[in-house]
């Protein structure tokens, strides 16, 4: 029996058996924030440096609300054992102060490695109202079950729109300068608001920072994690799942989707036209690991790009999918 | 060493579950019926007469997400082969190397491998035999009273300036791929591509014109009419290229076909079409 024990030790000790007891009476409650990419807080700047916007943009955002929660963990050595904190709040990312906003507790977690699963979901089923959320926004909201309610603008001295010649409505709008690389008329344009509403319901995790999985409980410790939500997605050259740093940020595009010229890109406006439309979407873009296919308008990118902004601890990568929550 | 060939190595040396085997995936790949005439964007109507495409190389991933997140792959077939999309009948193109387990994300590549060592790629020699394309297609368009004969050469790769090392096409959980992969080679995996996926958002009308001659414009097509224009907008001279059975194509005029290159929006809905479009199809037995 005693040598059975040994050998089984053994084993364990060679296959890295873990299996998280820890020491029983110590459970840890771990606090869970919510941070804000500094892209949201502090906006996208033009320039050359790795997280610059290359083609001369300036990016801020005036509100970034998202509904974020179902946040749950599991024994990384039993799934079984799960402990959850399931509520979801609707947060303006913008108003996120920079150490973060401590929204969820989850408790009674045993010592042990933790893997870590949340969601961003739609607002019509539950979701709790932050400080920083309006009553219209938040009305806005569930009405339309949103995920997401973006406002922000682009700004560029000399920037130009050159929106689809096929597609363009221009109205009294004159040309200004060349057209661009597929012929299509560019008209000054140096300050384009948008306001995305997008229901982009995503399940994020399980998450890994440098490719340890979730978070670690010692007993007798306190831990603290945080779920990070990123800001410029949509402006990246494709749908990077690991490391960003070959990323490149763009924003001609989504200037070119002004079709007429009111110095404002609408939903309306990015359904109507498809990535092969824009000359800008070229082969500096590579669109293989959408979580969305067919890939057919600009609303579809956009809500794409979107569902991959789910991080953990600031640049830790948490698989996303495509498939809707049920409510 | 390829992710598979350590996941076998470990096996071996008695370091990973010992309910898993070594084992093969039969891989045959087709095509789709796809040779009778179908509408394309604006509702024109294309015909398809060629489309071949370099398939391949493929890897099989154990988690829900492929591309570098692809920790555990079950499966490999590290060449590619051409394959005739206008063909429905699946042809076998070689074994994939693979350990049993369930298989829930794929990756590939169109016959050209990003390599992380290297800026330029790998054109493996299925695209060679294409011209080192990974996919040509050759048919016609109706549009705006005018046949239109085309031919798409196009090359679809990773660049240095996106995700280097990565295959273009990487799956995700929304493509509800899962399979198991049975020993002792049991598995037999079909894909079948379909081309009129990748020409969704083809705007043939990009090809062909009706206009009069305008100022700072050499040539213009009205129609099947070439005609050529002075500085001033003034008509010079036309011909019918449909007098000559040929066609008139914007900023080009007569010719016999419209030779179509990446950089066109025919072009872009092919490469996006190929990479972000419908997926293949995927039969696991």
């Amino acid at each position: 029996m005693r040598r059975t024990i040994g050998l089984i030790a053994v084993l364990c000790l060679l296959v890295g058996c873990d299996d998280g007891t820890g020491t029983p009476g110590e459970d840890v409650d771990v606090s869970v924030l919510l941070e804000a990419e500094d892209t949201i807080t502090e906006g996208l700047a033009p320039g050359e440096g790795p997280e610059a916007i290359r083609d001369g943009w300036a990016v801020t955002f005036d509100d970034y609300v998202v509904v974020i929660g179902d946040v749950d963990a599991h024994l990384s050595t039993d799934d079984s054992v799960q402990v959850e904190a399931p509520e979801r709040f609707a947060v303006d990312l913008v108003d996120v102060p920079q150490s973060g906003l401590e929204l969820w507790t989850l408790s009674g977690l045993r010592e042990g490695r933790w893997e870590l699963n949340y969601a961003i979901a739609g607002a019509a089923d539950g979701a709790m109202p932050h400080d920083s959320v309006t009553d219209a926004q938040m009305t806005r909201m569930i009405d339309e079950d949103l995920t997401y309610l973006i406002a922000g603008s682009m700004t560029q001295p000399g920037g130009r729109s050159c929106p689809p010649a096929n597609l363009a409505a221009p109205g009294v709008a004159e040309p200004s300068g060349e057209p661009n690389a597929a012929d299509d008329p560019c008209y000054a344009n140096e300050t384009i608001a948008f306001e995305l509403g997008v229901q982009a319901e995503t399940a994020f995790g399980p998450c890994e920072v440098d490719e340890m999985p979730g978070f670690a409980v010692t007993a007798g410790s306190t831990t603290t994690i945080a779920l990070t939500i990123h800001g410029d997605h949509i402006f990246f050259n494709g749908f990077p799942e690991s490391d960003e740093g070959g990323t490149q940020r763009l924003a001609q595009w989504l200037a070119d989707c002004d079709l007429n010229l009111d110095g404002e890109v609408t939903r309306e406006e990015l359904e109507q036209i498809a990535p092969s439309d824009l000359i800008e979407l070229d082969e500096r873009f590579q669109l293989g690991g959408s979580p969305i296919t067919p890939l057919t308008n600009l609303w579809d990118y956009v809500t794409a790009q979107l569902k991959t902004q789910g991080h953990f601890q600031g640049e830790g990568e948490c698989p996303f999918d495509g498939q809707a929550h049920d409510h | 060493m390829t992710r598979v060939c350590v996941a076998l190595s470990l096996l071996l040396a008695g370091c990973i579950d010992t309910s898993v085997e070594a084992t093969t995936i039969d891989l045959h790949v087709g095509g789709s019926d796809a040779t009778a005439p179908f509408e394309g964007r604006d509702g024109v109507m294309v015909t398809l007469e060629r489309a071949d495409v370099a398939f391949g190389p493929l890897t099989l991933c154990a988690g829900v997400t492929a591309g570098a997140l692809c920790d555990e792959a079950l499966a490999e077939w590290r060449d590619a082969a051409v394959v005739d999309a206008l063909d429905p009948t699946p042809v076998e193109v070689g074994t994939m190397d693979a350990i049993t387990g369930t298989t829930r994300s794929y990756m590939f590549d169109y016959g050209i491998v990003s390599r992380l060592t290297s800026d330029a790629p790998l054109v493996l020699p299925a695209a060679e035999s294409l011209g080192d394309r990974s996919v040509v297609i050759e048919g016609r368009v109706d549009v705006d009273g005018q046949r239109v004969p085309f031919t798409i050469a196009m090359s679809v790769a990773q660049g240095p300036e996106t995700e280097q090392g990565v295959p273009v096409v990487r799956s995700n959980e929304s493509d509800g791929f899962d399979h198991v992969i049975a020993p002792d080679g049991g598995s037999r995996l079909d894909v079948h591509l379909d081309p009129r996926a990748w020409l969704v958002t083809a705007d043939y009308r990009s090809l062909v014109q009706d206009d009069m001659c305008a100022a700072g414009a050499d040539l213009v097509c009205a129609g099947s009419v070439e005609q050529t224009c002075a500085e001033d907008g003034a008509l010079i001279a036309d011909r019918d290229c449909a007098a000559m059975g040929q066609v008139c194509l914007r900023g080009v005029g007569c010719a016999e076909r419209a030779e179509i290159g990446p950089e066109s929006q025919i072009g872009r809905s092919v490469r996006n079409g190929l990479t972000a479009g419908a997926r293949p199809m995927f039969d696991f037995d």
